[in-house]
Order: structure tokens, then C-alpha cells, then sequence
């Protein structure tokens, strides 16, 4: 079973952002498919007033730090630099035996009232 | 008829159950079952109308025998029958599906009771359960405060109150310190605490927290 769980009903976040959490939660949830043997897992998504954090953890076999770091797999690598690329950290813990939970933290711009942001486009004000 | 399966591991209780339910001209033991296996394969093969079910049994525990019989048959009709009293296990057992729980201490009349009781389709509560339920009730408006948070909530409400750190705990946690905020912010929010202290008392208060000498 997997179940959901997320800080508010209805999570805005700038498309980049939203393409990335995308991508890695399609990983993960791949990985726990191919790998895990899990029997449940779980995805939260916690947003706080100037971060999101999303952890997906299962009940699986886990794995240990050689298995992460062998030099054909791509995908916790590629989820790192992803999630490198908007500021952000993964944090992987795991135990053989006791599942695996991964944590990706993404930094958000503080909440600007409706005002602020709506002026800004206004003004034709573009983010690079 | 109303046929019984019997499931004790001691042959004395077995035959004494059946001589005192085939009493009744509409009582029929039909079967008995010495282990949790054997009453699951049992049940699995024959119909019953109602099983008395003992806990300690000497393969499974007999909540897990319970449950795993609801889990195959959910609208199975059990009645547990044990030697630990009501507060032990009474509560439980109906959580879990069973429909009845009696102690073994109990009259056979009430036993006669509670079975025609539950075969038809009511549960059956003795007095020191129904008191040992009010007082759960009761009591409930309290313990509801913290059954309301989700885990990891619970969990950072219960680090903090064992002295830790926002960091402490993101590092147990394998979270971002950031995102235990948010933990402590809606656990505050929802128990309706002001602030950490009034938590932590909560906490110690209710034996949330196990101290570590």
C-alpha cells in the first residue's frame, strides 16, 4: 500500500520546482518498485513558510552506502544534482533490512502577500 | 442448532465447555481446536455459528488468532473466553472485531447468555466491561489530544519533551530541522498548546516520555 500525506490540501510551488519533485518522486517510487521489496510506503509532503521537504519511506530490504555509490547507478545521483540545482539537500537514510526513508528539502522563497508578487509582474520584473 | 467451535488448548476446558453448552437442546459443539492454527484451518473448512476463543493459546496469541479469523470471514461471530480479566484484554478484543468477552471466572449461566446474545447479532458486554469502557470513554476527552497528531507529530512532541533539540531530533528524524518546526507548529496547533512548555508537560504528565535512567 502507499499512502499520502501532505501539510496542506493545495501546494503551489514555482514550475521548476514542481517538475523537479515530480521527477524524484517518480524515482523513488520506481526505486522502491524495482528494489525494495517493501510491503508500504509512504509519501509526505511537508511545506514549511520558506521550504518543502518530501519524504518517501518504505518498509523495504534497504541498502547499504556501497550499493548507492556503485558507478552504474544513475538514479540517487541524478536525484542529488536535481535537487542540488534548485539549492536544496537529499538526505538518504538507510538500514538493510529496515527500509529506507529519503528526505529531499528544497528551499522556497519566503511567502510574499498576493500584493507583492502581483506588482511585481506588473512591472514585467523577471526571474532568471 | 446453533453449532459451536470451541478453541482452548487445556482438553479439560474443552470438555467441560461442551458438556456444559450441550445442555442446551439448540446448543451443538460441533468443533474443538487446540491451537490458533488448527482453529483457523477449521474454520476454513466448516461453518460455524459462533467460536469461543481462548487468548493463550499455544502457537498464536489468540488477538492475533481474532483477527486473522475477521480478517477471512469479516462477519464471523466470536466470543473470547479467558482467564485474564475484562481490563486486560476486554477492550481489545472488541476493537478487533470480537463481539463478546468473557472472563473465565464467569457464571455459566451468563456464558449461556452472552452466547444466544451474540448469535443473535448483538454484542455482549459483561458489567466489568461496560464499566472498564465508560471509564475509557471518559477518560477519552484527554487522551484524544495527542491520538489526534500524526506520527511523526507524536514523535517530535515526544523528543522535545525528553529534552532534545530541534536539531537532536531532525537528526533522528533524517529530516530537514526546518520541517520538525512545522511537526512542533501544527502538534501545538492542534493540542492547542501556546508554546513548547505547555507541551513538554503534556507530555511528561501523561507518560509520553521515558526517561532515561
Amino acid at each position: 500500500a502507499c499512502t499520502i500525506s501532505t501539510s496542506e490540501e493545495y501546494i503551489e510551488l514555482p514550475d521548476r520546482h514542481a517538475i523537479t519533485l515530480f521527477r524524484i518522486f517518480q524515482e523513488t517510487l520506481n526505486n522502491i518498485l524495482k528494489h525494495s521489496r517493501a510491503k508500504n510506503a509512504q509519501v509526505e509532503v511537508v511545506k514549511g513558510d520558506d521550504h518543502l521537504e518530501m519524504i518517501v519511506f518504505d518498509d523495504g530490504v534497504g541498502f547499504d552506502a556501497s550499493a548507492r555509490n556503485k558507478p552504474r547507478s544513475f538514479g540517487l545521483r541524478g536525484m542529488q544534482e536535481r535537487v542540488e540545482h534548485l539549492g536544496g539537500s537529499v538526505k538518504i537514510s538507510s538500514t538493510t533490512g529496515k527500509g529506507t526513508q529519503i528526505a529531499i528539502f528544497i528551499p522556497l522563497e519566503p511567502e510574499q502577500s498576493a500584493g507583492n508578487s502581483s506588482r511585481n509582474n506588473a512591472l514585467g520584473v523577471e526571474s532568471s | 442448532m446453533i453449532d459451536i467451535l470451541v478453541v482452548d488448548d487445556h482438553a479439560l476446558i474443552r470438555k467441560g465447555l461442551k458438556l456444559l453448552l450441550d445442555e442446551n437442546p439448540d446448543f451443538q459443539v460441533k468443533g474443538e481446536a487446540e491451537s490458533g492454527m488448527q482453529a483457523v484451518k477449521m474454520v476454513r473448512e466448516h461453518h460455524y455459528d459462533l467460536i469461543l476463543l481462548d487468548i493463550s493459546l499455544p502457537d498464536k496469541h489468540g488477538m492475533d488468532v481474532l483477527r486473522q479469523l475477521k480478517r477471512e470471514q469479516p462477519d464471523i461471530k466470536i466470543i473470547v473466553l479467558s482467564m485474564y480479566p475484562e481490563d486486560q484484554y476486554g477492550v481489545r478484543a472488541l476493537k478487533a472485531g470480537a463481539l463478546g468477552y468473557i472472563n473465565k471466572q464467569c457464571a455459566t449461566e451468563k456464558l449461556v447468555v452472552a452466547i444466544r446474545h451474540v448469535v443473535s447479532g448483538k454484542k455482549y458486554i459483561s458489567e466489568a466491561l461496560a464499566e472498564q469502557l465508560l471509564n475509557n470513554l471518559i477518560g477519552e476527552s484527554q487522551d484524544l489530544l495527542h491520538q489526534s497528531l500524526s506520527n511523526r507529530e507524536y514523535q517530535t512532541l515526544c523528543l522535545m519533551s525528553s529534552g532534545k533539540s530541534l536539531t537532536e531530533i531532525s537528526e533522528i528524524m533524517m529530516l530537514s530541522p526546518k520541517t520538525v518546526s512545522v511537526y512542533r507548529a501544527r502538534m501545538l496547533e492542534k493540542m492547542s498548546f501556546k508554546n513548547n512548555a505547555e507541551a513538554v508537560h503534556y507530555a511528561i504528565s501523561h507518560s509520553l516520555v521515558e526517561s532515561d535512567n
